[in-house]
């Protein structure tokens, strides 16, 4: 079995830690036996939704940003579009997730359009939501795992969810995706948004396994299920954030 | 006050000024007698009395400021102690102390040497290390003669913002002054600030053929042209993104250095005969590496007493420094065997027949170059690495999955501790350390002493701590050992 990963500009959107997502992906399939290859798809490349099961979007500077973003909509944004549509698994972390939504709109109003592939959008504003986070996503009990996800979020947008799109989870500390509704992050269909930067797959491995059989079952219809892995190093890591916001 | 400021100032400016200075020293005496430390509030007081204090005693004075990500303490170390071997005397603040409080703190704590008559050779010398942050508004008041910017990696962007941002402010204070400029050449982000600025700049680099061919392969910041946005191509790589870089869209590229460095690749028997030499030297034991400089056509080779490439750079940035304010390369060059580690940095000491090393590690770029050095260190005997996520250090650790810990993955058992341990082991974990070879632990000397006796007789624990960390773990060692005599010029 392979899991076939597919880093959308790694060296652009490189940033807090997010190569920790993919190492954490991919450890986690070798673990199991299970091959992984991570794929490296920047500027000028083509992308190829079908050569691919997962798909990861870190988030970056304003300046490599910028650099990146006629690539993104003009040259990969319809496949992307279709490949959401057709259920493929994407994980997008800040400025990826923003990217992924309708807009986003600077301080002074000028808006910047997003590759529309998910209602959602964002709004600049001046202070930034930075901090260490603790979230409530319930979906997670249906695999029969831990339900809490912690993280360290650093976003001066402010993202509201449309109608066809459900938050990845409810805030129990920290600003989430507005600081106002309490949501963080965004799932549609396959589609995983979040602020968690960084560390996040590491230190909620019941994500990340969601996300590597949600993935695998797409392409392996037989497939099971994942076994269990010893996280007793995540449970230290977890413990101490959430002791440290209770 | 006489002879303390050099420019001209009208009666009523000169009284405030005194008023300020004196203030300052009342309340500086007072706080030590108390007890307490005095690093910075003298220095507010003293400029609530005058704002422009800062600008007066440094006026007309040689004053050296250097900033940049990584360094910036190692650097101003040897800077100092190059200018002081020659004569120079030199006024520098205790690291940490770098806004304009903790300046003007250490200014008036000097005053006797700003009172000193000379002008030109044996003049006081003012090195000071600034944060990147700060360093806008502190060129404008201090009116440096020469301006040191290290490097630009990655560091704490939960405190800074972006890198680009980093390098704007940075660009700003060197518009506000117009004292000579030494950059990185093999630093495309510190490079580019010589853009508009060309008269006034001059570059340090590392020999190129003492890179390594090609790009470096790994993911790296600033892959991109800081003017047009374009893919750099790398003929040659050192380490992180610093290398023989080249815009193929608008032509920036890494300069011509003014001054070239490399290291003298050691022949077996010279390394074994030092390694004999440093277990018989009294504590804190040094290891040194020889470099060969290149600096208008002469060369070189000059003794630096601290390891590690990336301090090789620190000292070339600090002897163009020197050269530049007007020393002489062979000269100052030789002095450079008189720098030691500042706190924390490649700092070492005896523990009986074992040897205990402190590598400062801040940033992924900071802990890659201490896990090479370290995984090459021929005493390697036992690790341990501590995090911890107050302040200082920044609250966000998530840069330890930025670290390439998979390429040097250190041998053996390793101790963490500090108040990120469990996340350090996390990360430990996922690059390949079996859970057995992870100890953590909240209790940091009961680890060091487990991971000491681990250490074989005649071999280094190497112990890699951020920057609370280290100020804990060097407040212990201290007590334990009675080290405070040699650690007291730290800073």
């Amino acid at each position: 079995m392979e899991l076939r990963i597919c880093h959308l500009y790694p060296d652009l959107l490189n940033l807090y830690g997010d190569r920790g997502n993919l190492l954490t992906l991919k450890q986690r399939c070798l673990w199991r036996g299970i091959d992984c290859t991570i794929t490296a798809v920047s500027l000028g490349d083509a992308f190829a939704a079908e050569r691919f099961d997962l798909v990861f979007m870190g988030g970056g500077q304003d300046y490599e940003q910028n650099l990146l973003y006629e690539d993104l909509l003009e040259q990969k944004g319809d496949a992307i579009r279709e490949a959401v549509e057709a259920d493929k698994v994407f994980l997008c972390i800040c400025g990826g997730y923003q990217l992924m939504g309708q807009f986003y709109e600077e301080q002074d109003g000028h808006r910047i359009a997003g590759l529309g592939a998910i209602d959602v959008w964002t709004i600049g504003r001046p202070n930034r939501l930075i901090g260490n986070t603790l979230h409530q996503a319930n979906w997670l009990a249906e695999d029969g795992r831990d339900t809490t996800l912690v993280g360290f979020e650093n976003h001066s947008g402010r993202t509201y969810l449309g109608e066809q799109v459900k938050p990845l989870a409810i805030v129990r500390k920290g600003g989430g995706n507005n600081g106002e509704d309490r949501t963080e992050g965004a799932i549609y269909k396959n589609v995983y948004g979040t602020y968690s930067h960084g560390s996040f797959l590491p230190k909620n491995p019941a994500v990340a396994d969601h996300l590597i059989e949600t993935a695998l079952k797409q392409r392996y219809k037989d497939f099971k299920g994942l076994e269990n892995l010893d996280d007793t190093f995540a449970e230290h890591a977890r413990n101490h954030l959430i002791n440290c916001a209770e | 006050m006489a002879g303390v400021f050099r420019a001209k100032y009208s009666l009523i400016e000169r009284a405030r000024a005194s008023l300020a200075i004196q203030t300052g020293r009342a309340l500086t005496f007072l706080l030590r007698r108390l007890g307490r430390g005095a690093t910075s509030l003298p220095g507010k007081v003293a400029l609530s009395i005058d704002p422009r204090l800062l600008s007066r005693l440094t006026a007309g004075r040689t004053v050296y400021l250097v900033t940049g990500t990584n360094g910036k303490t190692t650097t101003v170390r040897i800077l100092c102690a190059v200018l002081e071997a020659l004569g120079t005397p030199v006024i520098t603040n205790p690291s940490g102390a770098n806004l304009d409080s903790g300046l003007t703190t250490t200014l008036i704590d000097h005053l006797p040497l700003l009172r000193r008559k000379t002008v030109g050779e044996g003049d006081v010398a003012i090195v000071f290390e600034i944060d990147e942050a700060f360093f806008a508004k502190c060129a404008r008041s201090l009116q440096p003669t020469i301006c040191v910017v290290t490097n630009f990696f990655r560091d704490q962007l939960d405190r800074y913002g972006e890198l680009a941002h980093t390098r704007d402010l940075i660009a700003r204070g060197l518009d506000d002054s117009d004292g000579h400029v030494i950059l990185c050449a093999d630093d495309s982000l510190c490079a580019s600030l010589a853009q508009g600025r060309e008269a006034r700049c001059s570059f340090f680099g590392l020999d190129l053929f003492a890179m390594h061919k090609g790009a470096s392969g790994a993911v790296t910041e600033s892959a991109y042209c800081t003017f047009c946005g374009t893919r750099y191509d790398y003929q040659a790589h050192a380490y992180g993104h610093l290398g023989d870089f080249a815009c193929s869209h608008c032509g920036f590229k890494r300069p011509e250095p003014t001054l070239t460095f490399a290291p003298v690749v050691a022949s077996p028997e010279s390394s074994a005969s030092a390694s004999a030499c440093s277990s018989t030297s009294p504590q804190p034991s040094v290891e040194t590496q020889l470099l060969d400089f290149n600096f208008a056509g002469s060369r070189l080779q000059a003794e630096l007493a601290i390891p590690g490439l990336h301090n090789a750079y620190n000292a070339s940035a600090a002897l163009l420094a020197a050269i530049t304010g007007g020393q002489s390369f062979a000269e100052a060059a030789g002095m450079l065997e008189k720098a030691r580690a500042a706190f924390g940095r490649m700092e070492r000491f005896k523990v009986g027949t074992r040897e205990v090393c402190l590598i400062l590690v801040k940033n992924p770029v900071g802990m890659d170059r201490a896990l090479d050095f370290v995984s090459q260190a021929k005493d390697y005997g036992a690790a341990m690495l501590l995090l911890n996520a107050n302040d200082p250090d920044g609250r966000d650790v998530s840069w330890i999955w930025d670290v390439d810990f998979e390429r040097t993955l250190l041998p053996g058992q390793l101790a963490i501790s500090g108040i990120r341990a469990a996340d350090l082991a996390l990360r430990l974990h996922y690059a390949g350390k079996q859970t057995h070879d992870l100890i953590t632990g909240d209790d940091m000397m009961a680890l060091f002493d487990r991971q000491l006796a681990l250490c074989p007789p005649n071999h280094c624990l190497y112990i890699l701590p951020n920057y609370t960390a280290m100020l804990d773990l060097r407040a212990q060692l201290a007590k334990r050992y009675n080290l405070r005599a040699f650690w007291r010029k730290g800073g």
